[in-house]
């Protein structure tokens, strides 16, 4: 059979009950755990996984990639409607989605929202099923260079983004990045910033720092500002306005700009979501038409980011078919499905069950599709939410972000860090300090080190590595012109204005 | 009336008591679900080990073994919540040669002495894997090369300190000079090699099985006393006059203190669900040693030596002061 003809019978084997009904279960499992704080996707397809042990491996991988892909979305739910993101890849949705939600635009943004990772993980699988091979080719020939040149252009996006002040970004991302090195480090295994006590010894876990940064953080500062906001929630029904082909069609730039990058650095073993989720953000804003409306509520950084996490998705998946590799978390486990059916992932996947490969394509691209209907579904759940009033709604998400944290590592010093950065994050929106600078250089940071340690090592310390290979050193000139454009560009328009003023002076 | 509420409440409250008595009295091990802490996250080579043996084990002890992964510090936060456990044999937990590495070093607060060392269930000996299809046929190609050239070829490893260092210092001072290049994640160490960026992996077999059986990858040589069954051409460190054998291997723990006749509960069981089909089959899929299972004193002596071992190389190349 050729690859179309197999194509046509994977679709035939998704639309099978047992499989259409696990696609279903899974994107619904997967948005409500992406959307509660804490209980992240990665948590949501651990889960799943001992259910999967009695099924076959072709409905247990599309139950996987559907918690997986709902799970990212997921997250953007809960950002838009309280400011509280899910998981650390839907800081940039929330932060456009939520500023939209105070203009009265909620209901648009949560279709928006819907829509562009629908449309931007069903781009990235079509590129999954029709040239996974040669797309495999390319990850492989990325080394740790290429690694790191990619993570410090997510690094250099989020510093750019903030108009108000870069100063403060600044601040926050290398406060990030210093609580990022406490614990054993990775490459050399020695303590670093650890006193001797095991609770720093372990590290901080980012998603607690997500957690408590954002969500208590969140409802601490609601709990202080009390008088000021009404104690009954909404009065109407809340709304979720899908896109219409128009809109689609209007914002096709920033969909495929973030269905690119998100595509791309999915397919880097190690980078994942959150990476393609800031990196698309911050291209957007260089290329966008409107630059100013970026941090206020922008359609194109909200359409460009969500379609870009789950592009990541498609990605991701690549090197996992194609090399048994698995690149991020949420793939790892899906290895350890296989391997506990006793299927290898990897370039036998294709000749030993062809079948099977075509029905997880299907069944991917299907999946993207549902995820409007599913996503539409728990969006208009989650809505109904706005209606408890907001001191009830805190107590809840209070319990669920302790649970939450509890069950990612079963470890209780994890809650008093999450308590610790929950009072830090109050402090920060007090003061006007950006917190996902400080989120971003605490997931990127560790990243960063490490690929650069790794490089270093790989070419007995020569810096000169990151600007003699083409694709590292490309990326890293992209990220110094996107952090000195704005300077450049303050200055051009001071000159100009002296000009003027000279010449209105000399006239 | 107020005296016989007094005596039916007395009554009740002996009856309690009478049936709680009876039942610590007669409690029999196990009597209630036994914790199994996977000191490794999901999906890796430790949890599989963990979840099969867990599934096979518990139809013999009567009991369901939930796991719980707990990853991070080389497998130390899954042990420190071990060691924080009551010595009770209601928690158990998994372990690896790259732990005690850890504790090899001095990194760690626990000795050898704080574990009941249970069975041991993998033995599973390391190779150098090259790509199949790159300038190295085998073993001689390769250490002609990297003579010729010292620190120049690249090797993929867990990281500095751990056995996978101890074995290429080791070669270094056979006059084999290679880079160790580290990186924790399985999936980046893996794409390093295959996309051509490090020339050598060092891994054990089970972990990399899909490259070998769609011939990326080969072995060129085995750190052992002997070849290995698998691959028979593939020539032993011992052979080759380098005296190295550091093996991989996985075991069950307990804390140190759980009463004796429970460890010989929980060892039995390992031992009899080792000695299932399912085991046996999952066992040479991974590559490991025919004869894994160890238990009892006899394993306790042989964690031991291999301890010593990785400290008396620790401190001849200098990983150790």
């Amino acid at each position: 059979m050729n690859g179309l003809e197999l194509f046509w019978v994977g679709l035939a084997n998704a639309f099978s009950p047992l499989n259409f009904l696990m696609m279903l279960t899974g994107l619904v499992i997967g948005v409500l755990a992406g959307a509660l704080p804490g209980i992240t996707m990665l948590n949501a397809i651990v889960l799943v996984l001992p259910f999967t042990y009695s099924m076959d491996i072709v409905p247990s991988l599309l139950l996987m990639t559907a918690v997986y892909g709902g799970g990212i979305f997921g997250g953007s739910i809960t950002g838009i409607l309280f400011n509280i993101p899910g998981d650390p890849m839907n800081v940039p949705a929330t932060w456009e989605g939520y500023a939209l939600h105070r203009k009265g635009h909620v209901a648009k943004a949560l279709g928006v929202a819907i829509m562009a990772s629908a449309l931007g993980g069903f781009l990235s699988c079509l590129v999954m099923t029709l040239v996974s091979p040669p797309f495999a080719r390319v990850a492989l020939s990325f080394s740790a260079t290429e690694y790191f040149a990619v993570v410090f252009l997510g690094l250099v996006s989020v510093v750019v983004i903030n108009t108000r002040s870069v100063a403060s970004s600044l601040v926050c991302l290398f406060l990030g990045m210093l609580l990022g090195t406490i614990g054993i480090d990775d490459t050399f295994g020695s303590a670093r910033f650890t006193f001797n006590s095991r609770l720093l010894e372990t590290g901080i876990n980012f998603t607690i720092v997500l957690i408590g940064l954002f969500a208590i953080g969140e409802v601490l500062e609601q709990l202080c500002e009390r008088d000021k906001i009404p104690d009954q929630g909404l009065k109407e029904r809340p709304k979720v306005s899908l896109m219409t082909p128009r809109e689609v069609w209007a914002f096709k730039g920033p969909l495929l700009r973030g269905f690119g990058s998100g595509t791309m650095i999915g397919m880097i073993p190690g980078a994942g979501a959150t990476v393609a989720s800031f990196v698309s953000y911050g291209i957007e804003r260089q290329v966008s038409r409107k630059p100013e409306e970026f941090g206020k509520g922008s359609w194109d950084g909200l359409n460009a980011t969500s379609s870009a996490i789950n592009a990541s998705t498609g990605g991701a998946m690549i090197p996992l078919l194609t090399l048994g590799i698995p690149g991020s978390g949420a793939t790892a486990v899906m290895m350890g499905a296989f391997l506990m059916h006793g299927i290898q992932p990897g370039p036998l996947l294709f000749d030993k069950a062809p079948e099977s490969v075509y029905t997880i394509f299907a069944g991917m691209l299907l999946c993207n599709l549902i995820m409007i209907f599913a996503g539409w579904v728990c969006s208009k759940f989650f809505s109904e939410l706005m209606r408890v009033p907001e001191t009830i709604m805190g107590a809840f998400i209070i319990v669920f972000c302790f649970v939450g944290a509890y069950a990612l590592r079963n470890d209780t010093s994890d809650l008093w860090y999450m308590a610790f950065f929950g009072v830090l994050g109050y402090f920060m929106r007090r003061y006007r300090l950006p917190i996902p600078p400080l989120v971003l250089g605490i997931i990127l940071g560790p990243l960063a080190e490490r690929y650069f340690l790794t490089a270093m090592i790989a070419s007995n310390n020569d810096v000169s590595v990151f600007f003699t290979r083409p694709v590292s050193a490309g990326i890293l000139l992209v990220s110094i012109g996107m952090l000195f454009w704005p300077l450049l560009q303050a200055r051009m328009n001071r000159r100009k204005a002296a000009a003027q003023a000279a010449a209105v002076a000399g006239s | 009336m107020k005296q016989r509420l007094l005596l039916c409440a007395f009554l009740c409250f002996l009856v309690l008591f009478g049936g709680y008595a009876g039942a610590l009295a007669q409690e029999k091990y196990p009597s209630r679900p036994i914790d199994f802490i996977c000191t490794w996250g999901v999906g890796g080579g430790s949890d599989q080990m963990v979840r099969t043996l867990a599934k096979l084990t518990e139809p013999i002890l009567g009991v369901p073994l939930p796991v719980s992964n707990k990853p991070g510090a080389s497998g130390n936060s899954g042990t420190t919540d071990l060691l924080a456990a009551k010595e009770d044999g209601y928690t158990i937990a998994n372990y690896i040669a790259d732990t005690l590495a850890t504790v090899a070093a001095g990194q760690t607060r626990y000795k050898s002495e704080d574990i009941e060392w249970i069975v041991r269930t993998q033995n599973m000996p390391s190779f150098l894997f090259v790509k199949t299809d790159g300038p190295f046929a085998d073993i001689h190609a390769l250490l002609k090369a990297v003579k010729e050239n010292p620190n120049k070829i690249k090797m993929a490893g867990l990281g500095f300190g751990t056995i996978d260092d101890i074995t290429l210092r080791y070669l270094a001072s056979k006059g084999y000079k290679m880079t160790l290049v580290p990186n924790p994640n399985p999936g980046e160490r893996y794409a390093s090699v295959l996309g051509g960026h490090n020339e050598v992996l060092y891994e054990q077999a089970g972990d990399i099985r899909q490259y070998l059986e769609a011939k990326q990858l080969k072995p060129v040589i085995v750190f052992a006393e002997k070849r290995f069954p698998a691959f028979p051409e593939v020539p032993c460190s011992k052979e080759l006059g380098f005296e190295i054998f550091m093996p991989q291997f996985r075991c069950v723990i307990a804390k140190k203190g759980v009463p004796a006749d429970r460890v010989k509960i929980l060892s039995d069981a390992f031992v009899k669900a080792m000695q299932t089909p399912e085991w046996k089959k999952f066992n040479q899929e991974q590559y490991a040693d025919e004869a894994s299972t160890l238990a009892g004193p006899e394993f306790g002596r042989w964690v031991d030596g291999e301890l010593k071992t990785m400290q008396r190389l620790m401190k001849e190349f200098g990983i150790l002061k």
